[in-house]
């Protein structure tokens, strides 16, 4: 199909409103919140080598069988490598995300939800790792 | 109990790993606990970034897409041409542009559209303005991305200030009507009485009935071409299993089979007979005018004989390419406030009037999209 063509059945293209110009966090806390929200999507992989920190790495007949059972799923089913793209995907692996979570943050958010989200990034920048976790702490 | 001071003192304690430096197990882990947290801040904020991050990839992945067999474009459908709406125009100054009209309507909605066509073919002077812009059929469906910062109010959704419930509102010229799913359905009995019995003795008359019928003859409402999706098979023969009543709404497809499922970003077919495909176009082709983009502040009372009396309105006009804005004053015999659930409250109270005196059909006309937080899963029957 020629592009011209293409062009007849695709809609024309809109304009996003314009990104803000500043930062919703600090550098710190877009650090942790990027590591939280590519352990809530992280890359899937079959388990080859020594996995990164952001990839869930899955022995080889669960990768294929989660794989086929995603096809089947689908009522037109994709090619098997749209598939592991998909499965391969996380929110760090393109720059789309960063820009839209600050949107959102800058400008959607409450102000009171934005400070809880920053205080909670803040507090959370560190775990330690040699005590309990602070959900099984006597808390008041 | 002292949270903060906890927390804060879980700072100042000093630090061993940063999380980012964790395993991916041992990340899992941690965000486990937060979603099983005896502190609610701690719970709610798992569940909230939870959703945050999923709608955003689900908006903008570039792999999501072809993996669950969505295609950006619609497969079904052919793309049209939309109307071809002649908005005003305001050059830039500091004094405030004055028009003068028979009737101001605020809004271009549902309610607003209607009311154009009829008293534009009726021979009055119509001036109908929107805040939200026209995005003709040529660059509909919009994607995921684009469709709830461009078509809606509050870039997607509008929480409530408690924030237990999400409202998707449209906001674009046509207002809701561009953004539905083209579900249309008549108002309901219990409805039409509650009004009734504030008063608003209309909604419960036959001539009421026949308005609602004439509007859905214009815009062929109808049950009868509808092709169901899986899921909509799946309640519905759930409900007959159950003995639940169950019945399917009103499309309004001028007639013809329109199932492209990609409504609530715009109907790049122009088949939906919403606002700005029916509505709208007929009040064009009986003289009326349209501004988008103009915000109304108020609406102008002046006291005539004692009575307070609405005479225009005031309001700032932006030009579509955002790079323009004017004031705008506009003189109207009568004004027509039909902005929708979430707006036309607001102009109101705004302009002076005081909460017993607004209509209490306002609200009762919420006929948006409420998203509970909390989403319940459908069983497969």
């Amino acid at each position: 199909m020629s592009a011209q063509q293409l062009n007849l059945l695709a809609p024309l293209a809109t304009s996003a409103p314009d990104l803000p110009a500043d930062q919703a966090l600090t550098p710190e806390q877009w650090e942790t919140l990027l590591a939280v929200a590519e352990t809530m999507i992280p890359q899937i992989r079959p388990a080859v080598g020594t996995p990164a920190k952001a990839q869930l790495c899955l022995p080889d007949s669960e990768y294929q069988e989660l794989v086929e059972e995603l096809r089947r799923s689908v009522e037109s089913p994709p090619d098997h490598s749209a598939i592991t793209r998909y499965l391969s995907e996380s929110p760090t692996s393109y720059e789309l995300f960063g820009h839209e979570l600050n949107r959102t943050l800058s400008v959607k958010l409450r102000d009171d939800a934005r400070k809880g989200i920053r205080f909670i990034l803040n507090a959370q920048k560190y775990v330690l790792s040699s005590i309990s976790p602070m959900s099984d702490w006597p808390w008041e | 109990m002292p949270y903060s001071t906890r927390l804060g003192s879980l700072v100042m304690n000093g630090s061993v790993v940063p999380f980012k430096d964790h395993s991916f197990e041992d990340r899992s882990n941690i965000l486990r606990k937060w979603s099983q947290s005896y502190v609610p801040a701690l719970r709610q904020t798992f569940h909230s970034l939870s959703r945050l991050f999923l709608n955003i990839w689900a908006a903008t992945g570039p792999d999501v897409g072809p993996a669950l067999g969505f295609p950006r474009n619609p497969v079904h459908g052919k793309p049209a041409k939309g109307f071809d709406f002649k908005f005003m125009q305001f050059s830039p100054a500091s004094e405030p542009k004055v028009l003068e009209t028979d009737v101001i309507i605020v809004g271009s909605g549902c309610g607003a559209a209607v009311a154009a066509k009829n008293l534009a073919e009726g021979g009055h002077r119509v001036l109908t303005v929107d805040k939200g812009y026209y995005h003709p059929a040529e660059y509909l469906p919009m994607s995921e991305l684009h469709g709830p910062l461009l078509l809606f109010e509050g870039g997607g959704s509008q929480p409530s200030d408690d924030g237990s419930v999400m409202i998707m509102a449209g906001s674009t010229w046509g207002g809701g009507g561009t953004v539905n799913w083209s579900a249309s359905l008549q108002t309901q009995a219990f409805v039409r009485e509650e009004w009734a019995g504030r008063g608003l003795n209309f909604f419960t008359s036959a001539e009421f009935q026949t308005c609602l019928d004439r509007v859905c003859h214009r815009m062929g409402a109808s049950t009868d071409h509808i092709e169901h999706n899986h899921g909509n098979q799946v309640i519905l023969e759930g409900a007959r299993r159950l003995g639940y009543s169950a019945k399917a709404v009103p499309q309004n497809t001028g007639g013809n089979k329109h199932f492209c499922g990609y409504c609530t970003f715009g109907c790049g077919s122009a088949e939906k007979q919403g606002p700005v495909v029916s509505w709208l176009p007929d009040a064009a082709r009986a003289g009326a005018q349209f501004i988008q983009g103009y915000t109304v502040n108020q609406v102008l009372f002046e006291d005539r004989s004692g009575t307070k009396s609405a005479v225009g309105t005031k309001g700032v006009w932006k030009s579509k390419d955002g790079s323009e804005e004017r004031e705008v004053v506009v003189r109207a015999k009568k004004v027509i406030v039909s902005a929708g659930t979430l707006w036309s409250p607001v102009i109101l109270l705004n302009s002076g009037l005081k909460v017993t005196s607004l209509p209490l059909c306002l609200i009762a006309t919420l006929n948006h999209m409420l998203i509970p937080v909390r989403t319940l899963k459908l069983d497969k029957t």
